[in-house]
């Protein structure tokens, strides 16, 4: 797979762009949080109750951590169902074959299809984060929290992000999407499940997409910080870093394997 | 430049033989590729254009070799290719469309890519239009577009395939001289059905049938093998005549219908030898050939 750097740069702003602009994008955010919004809330658990409790007892970073992670926990749903289809598209609309025949390696586009197209679907994903975000800063009453909000975000978010955006694109190269997102869907569910330690899941694992060794080991989240569910589980700051880079690689692994798949199904033709 | 085809075969899978031993030279200038449907023009034209891996037989385009890895790298660098089909991105302008493929040619100068879009955006009468939506193009408008990026990077080689389709006249006329002045210094490879289009453009041409080459040559040498071939018959009444030949057109001219055919009529019949035309030409080749045997089975 041979990377062509400006090629790379303009497939990712026109996919982002493409992607941005979909309605679908911004009403699927907004329904899934209104969804949320209305499962959460129960007089305990409110947003303001929560973080206020928690700004007491735990330092702004923390409590930023444990933000991210929340969302972390529902919104990824959306982006891995809303870039499943991306793929199937420039097949459906025969671009495919055009762009083949063009100097630009399938590779490079691939690559700027997974950047462009998760960065656009992150954009919605973000500004929820940042409005809670919001919220927390007028609570602490500090500005120090807007920020402090965006290596957060990278950090216990993006290496999850980049892990599921690979999989929504390789998987629908032989899945039909809809059923993809069906099999994804129900994925996550058993994934947000981590708090119930008598389950096997994967969210227990260095390859957790939540973010859980991240939030343990770079935030130090614990029992006691965690708002909901108490966490039975430690993590140190090497596992964080281990499993943020074994999400990246896992999912080089699979845009490579996507790319070998698709130029062996041309080749067959 | 030049491309040769040599012994050009393409199996797909479920065993169609779509390109059969196919040879061809084609030198700079309008090329005319006719044939029925299911011919291989386009296979033919997917092989050239390296989206389609021959299943033998050799491609060369200038001096590289269209059937290696490396040779197809540097063939894209000169090609330009609209497909039968073409595919684009509904929801982006023509302006964003063409930039983007602009991007995907290596046109990495953004200032000079630019320009050279609306160049092209000129050229085939869209600036008005360059930021509408490509999904709310008509047909013609989006064929359009399609000349418009297989000609973003001034191609050695540009290969359109049925590119005057679903064309009303005017467009298609509009269509055909565009092509010509491209044909200039370059190799302009243009398959259809529209006999005409080739007649009016082309000074080589092939014709496929099955897979096969079964002529290659000049337009005037088309011309030459059909002459002889060509006959008018006026029959009185209007029964249709019988005899090994094709019926091309009937005129009625009220007591007697004036047949134009292409082939052998009986020595009973009244014919008077006419000038042969290219579709005369084409269906004489049809002729000879036998029934249209597309699907020929691999064994
Ligand atoms: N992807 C494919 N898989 C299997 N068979 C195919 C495929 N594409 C084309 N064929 C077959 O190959 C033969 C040649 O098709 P091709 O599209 O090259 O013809 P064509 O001359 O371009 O026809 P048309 O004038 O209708 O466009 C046909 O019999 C067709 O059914
Ligand atoms: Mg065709």
């Amino acid at each position: 797979m041979t990377l062509q750097l400006p090629a790379l740069w303009g497939a990712l702003r026109y996919e982002f762009r493409m992607q941005i602009r979909r309605p679908t994008v911004w009403i699927t955010f907004a329904l899934f949080t209104l969804l949320m919004i209305a499962l959460f809330q129960h007089p305990a658990t409110t947003f303001e109750e929560t973080y206020t409790r928690l700004l007491k007892q735990e330092s702004l970073q923390k409590v930023l951590a444990d933000w991210a992670f929340n969302i972390n926990n529902y919104l990824p749903i959306c982006v891995g169902a809303l870039l499943a289809g991306r793929l199937p598209r420039d097949r459906r609309t025969r671009v495919d074959e055009l762009f083949t025949t063009m100097p630009t390696t399938r590779g490079t586009r691939l690559w700027g299809k997974l950047f462009g197209a998760m960065l656009a679907t992150t954009v919605p994903m973000f500004l929820i984060y940042l409005g809670g975000v919001c919220f927390i800063a007028s609570y602490a009453h500090n500005l120090l929290a807007i920020p402090l909000a965006f290596p957060t975000f990278i950090v216990v978010a993006l290496p999850g992000l980049i892990f599921i955006s690979a999989f929504s694109l390789a998987c629908t190269a032989f899945l039909w999407s809809p059923l993809y997102q069906f099999l994804f869907i129900c994925y996550w569910y058993w994934n947000t499940l981590w708090f119930h330690t008598d389950l096997v899941s994967l969210s227990r694992t260095l390859l957790s997409p939540i973010g859980l060794y991240t939030v343990m080991g770079i935030y130090g989240l614990n029992e006691s910080s965690s708002g909901q569910h108490p966490i039975h589980i430690t993590g140190t700051p090497l596992q964080a870093i281990a499993s943020i880079l074994l999400l990246i690689a896992t999912a080089v692994v699979a845009m490579l394997a996507l790319d070998g798949y698709l130029n062996w199904r041309q080749a067959q033709q | 430049m030049q491309v040769t085809i040599r012994d050009l075969t393409k199996v797909y899978r479920g065993g169609v033989r779509a390109a059969n031993g196919i040879n061809l030279t084609i030198p700079t200038g309008m090329f005319g590729l006719l044939g029925p449907n299911g011919a291989g023009k386009t296979t033919l034209m997917r092989m050239l254009a390296g989206i389609l891996r021959p299943t033998s037989g050799s491609i060369q385009v200038g001096g590289y070799d269209g059937t290696t890895e490396a040779g197809r790298r540097q063939i894209k660098k000169t090609l330009g290719y609209l497909p039968q089909e073409l595919g684009m991105y509904p929801d982006l302008s023509a302006r964003e469309f063409l930039d983007y493929v602009g991007i995907l040619k290596g046109m990495d100068d953004r200032k000079q890519r630019q320009q050279r879009v609306e160049e092209l955006l000129r050229m085939v009468a869209l600036s008005e239009v360059a930021g509408r939506k490509l999904k709310t193009y008509s047909g013609g408008m989006k064929r359009r577009v399609g000349i418009a990026q297989a000609l973003l990077n001034d191609p050695k080689l540009l290969i359109v395939d049925e590119p005057t389709a679903g064309l009303d006249p005017e467009e298609r006329i509009r269509f055909r001289n565009l092509l010509s002045e491209l044909g200039g210094d370059r190799i302009v490879l243009l398959s259809t059905h529209i006999v005409e289009d080739i007649a009016q453009t082309c000074q080589n041409l092939a014709v496929m049938k099955a897979g096969r080459v079964i002529f290659q040559g000049t337009v005037t040498e088309m011309l030459q093998e059909t002459r002889g071939k060509v006959w008018t018959l006026a029959v009185p009444g209007g029964a249709k005549p019988e005899g090994n030949f094709t019926v091309v057109s009937m005129l009625n001219m009220g007591a007697s219908v004036q047949y134009r055919v292409v082939g052998e009529p009986l020595p009973g019949q009244q014919a008077t030898p006419a000038e042969p035309s290219l579709e005369d030409g084409y269906v004489w080749l049809m002729r000879e050939q036998g029934p249209n045997s597309a699907h020929v089975l691999a064994s």
